[in-house]
């Protein structure tokens, strides 16, 4: 990649290249691994820049991995790539905290990221991620044996659930590459799980890895019952085509401190001048009475700093309306309901469907 | 009918009541990984919904008596509205365990079963063309861009050569003046690689009459770069990007830990 197209990443506006005296920030990739394994992380470092070895400490569940940057000219011509072990770790969940001291440069954010370390396993089955919460996708990593084994189904069975296999290896001179696909098992209730990889029962039905997954439920602790999550895209096909809600219905605070549910979203609309334009919705379950859910507010975000690199961009909203949203029962269609720029508005929505990429219908063996 | 007579019937009322419990299932015909609800109806001060587990065939719904009595007479019965979560394709048995400590017995099942049928995505007629895959569909983030994230679809096609990723974004951002825009990314390709045109919408007319037309604004690039890692990189409006993008996660209120039950 070019020096240009390298400063170019990462930033919205061109006009901020003019200002970039700061390095082209260091993301952290560390490698997907298991216990048996040391982690490794990969440092892209800006090659106008010049950095120090990088130093890896561990604090219980926190790496951090610290280095110092200065200026340097003239810049790298090959690919400034530094790569760090980390100390082998058991299986869970771990955070990557890198920091980098500024000497002589624009001051650099810290930049922090999770990543699980999986139980090592026969066929490397790993579950994705580590530590899901309710409700939360969860995928499964495993090896096959490309061309003569292929994914039939997921099927629950007692206390978890069972990968399905079957095999195909009619001829063995295809059977000799491991892949190691990865797919979406599902989202689920909070609970214990087994998951399995076993052969369908047409090829002997032997299962050929075991581990568990655990799904963690809200820290909620005031309500008895659990109820329809109802994160995910909304639309409004009659009634405002080509818009939607992206909602995210989660959990905030109270004046008290009591967690109580809440929706953040995003709403793609257009603004009184036809651009598209995007309004930030929070609400919660504060004032809402009968036939409301939540109650709160849109708000107009806009960034103080346009020309900015984009991991520097700072922005502001303002309240630009109220939102009410009524959730009937599953028969009937929801709405919402209020004020967007002084102008009253009362839509119904409804979930957006699609079918998944994810899951095809199995046919025969090729 | 005497008063000893009447307390029992009363105090049969629930377990009869619960005898006969089915679950309404929302959507009727869900598609692989689209989030399933049940519905049905408990009696409010009476039953609490415990857990949902798996079991062969399906999930068994772990329902706890907590009285007895007059208070639990099932007219008063509440809607219970659940997600029970998003599956595979199959077929999918709900069934009910009732846990009562002043039951004899303690524990039974109740004897009827619901189904529901998760259908899976397009069938295509190239042979080999039905591996599975990872559903990309979600809220994305990027750590190298504040305040911004991607909405991605990630549905079935089918191409000229088979079965296709598909992967429809919504991304909201910034304009060069600092104000909110939102764009289209229509992404087609293989699991590991999407390309497509980033477009932006032009809407005439508003509210029931709106129509739009997509102009195109620049091309993107979704890439697998590693096991759990992707990268989104491309141009819009003649300003390049590459960054990584992760999923964004959160806590979903609809599963909250067990709260004390009333005394």
């Amino acid at each position: 990649m070019s020096r240009f197209a390298s400063a170019v990443v990462l930033v919205l506006g061109v006009a901020a290249l003019a200002h970039a005296q700061s390095p082209r920030p260091v993301r952290p990739t560390v490698n997907s691994t298991v216990e048996t394994l040391q982690p490794r992380v990969r440092l892209q470092q800006d090659g106008c820049f010049a950095w120090t070895t990088p130093i890896a400490s561990r604090q219980g569940n926190t790496f951090t991995i610290e280095q110092s940057v200065s200026p340097r000219s003239p810049c790298s011509t090959v690919a400034d790539v530094a790569d760090v072990v980390l100390e082998q770790v058991p299986a869970g969940s771990y955070r990557l905290v890198y920091r980098a001291t500024s000497v002589g440069t624009a001051p650099i954010a810290d930049y922090s990221q999770e990543f699980s370390v999986a139980q090592a396993t026969p066929r490397g089955l790993r579950v994705f991620p580590a530590s899901p919460t309710a409700l939360e996708p969860v995928s499964a990593q495993f090896f096959l044996t490309e061309g003569c084994e292929l994914v039939d189904a997921v099927r629950p069975v007692d206390g978890g659930f069972a990968i399905v296999l079957r095999r195909t290896d009619v001829d063995p001179f295809l059977c000799d590459a491991i892949a190691y696909p990865k797919l979406t098992l599902g989202a689920f209730a909070p609970g214990s799980y087994t998951l399995k990889v076993v052969y369908r029962a047409e090829d002997g039905g032997a299962e050929q890895a075991r581990t568990q997954f655990a799904v963690s439920p809200a820290t909620l602790a005031t309500v008895l019952t659990p109820w329809t999550d109802l994160s995910g895209i909304w639309s409004a096909t009659d009634e405002e085509p080509n818009t939607a809600l992206a909602l995210i219905h989660t959990l905030d605070r109270d004046a008290a401190g009591l967690l109580r549910d809440a929706i953040v979203g995003i709403w793609y609309t257009y603004d009184d001048a036809g651009a598209p334009a995007w309004y930030y919705i929070e609400a919660n379950t504060e004032g809402a009475n009968f036939g409301t859910r939540m109650v709160g507010t849109v708000s107009r975000y806009r960034s103080t700093n346009p020309t900015a690199p984009g991991f520097q961009r700072t922005a502001v909203g303002e309240a630009v309306g109220t939102i009410q949203l009524k959730v009937f029962d599953a028969d009937n269609p929801d709405s919402i309901s209020g004020t967007l720029n002084g102008r009253p508005f009362d839509i119904r929505i409804e979930r957006f469907r699609w079918t998944r990429s994810a899951w095809p219908p199995p046919r025969n063996a090729p | 009918m005497n008063r000893i007579v009447l307390l029992l019937l009363i105090a049969l009322l629930p377990i009869a009541g619960a005898n006969a419990r089915r679950y309404d299932v929302f959507p009727a015909n869900p598609t692989a990984m689209e989030y399933v609800r049940l519905r049905t109806s408990v009696i409010a001060e009476c039953e609490r919904l415990r857990s949902v587990e798996p079991v062969t065939g399906g999930f068994r719904v772990n329902i706890t008596l907590l009285s007895l009595g007059l208070r639990c007479d099932a007219v008063i019965a509440d809607g219970l509205d659940f997600t029970l979560g998003a599956f595979a394709p199959g077929t999918y048995r709900v069934t009910t365990r009732y846990n009562c400590i002043d039951c004899s017995p303690p524990v039974w099942d109740d004897p009827e079963v619901t189904t529901f049928t998760v259908s899976p995505g397009v069938a295509s007629n190239v042979p080999g063309d039905d591996y599975t895959q990872l559903d990309l569909s979600g809220i994305w983030t990027t750590p190298s861009e504040a305040f911004t994230g991607f909405a991605f679809i990630h549905s079935d096609g089918l191409g000229e050569s088979g079965r296709t990723a598909r992967v429809t974004g919504l991304w909201y951002d910034y304009g060069g003046n600092g104000q909110t825009s939102w764009s289209l990314l229509l992404l087609d390709g293989t699991p590991n690689r999407m390309t497509g045109r980033v477009m932006r919408a032009v809407p005439n007319g508003s509210g029931l009459s709106r129509t739009i037309t997509l102009s195109p604004i620049g091309d993107a690039t979704l890439v697998r770069t590693g096991t759990d890692a992707y990268r989104l990189d491309g141009v819009v409006n003649e300003r390049g990007f590459d960054f990584p993008i992760e999923r964004f996660r959160w806590t979903r209120a609809a599963w909250p830990s067990r709260a004390p039950d009333p005394q």
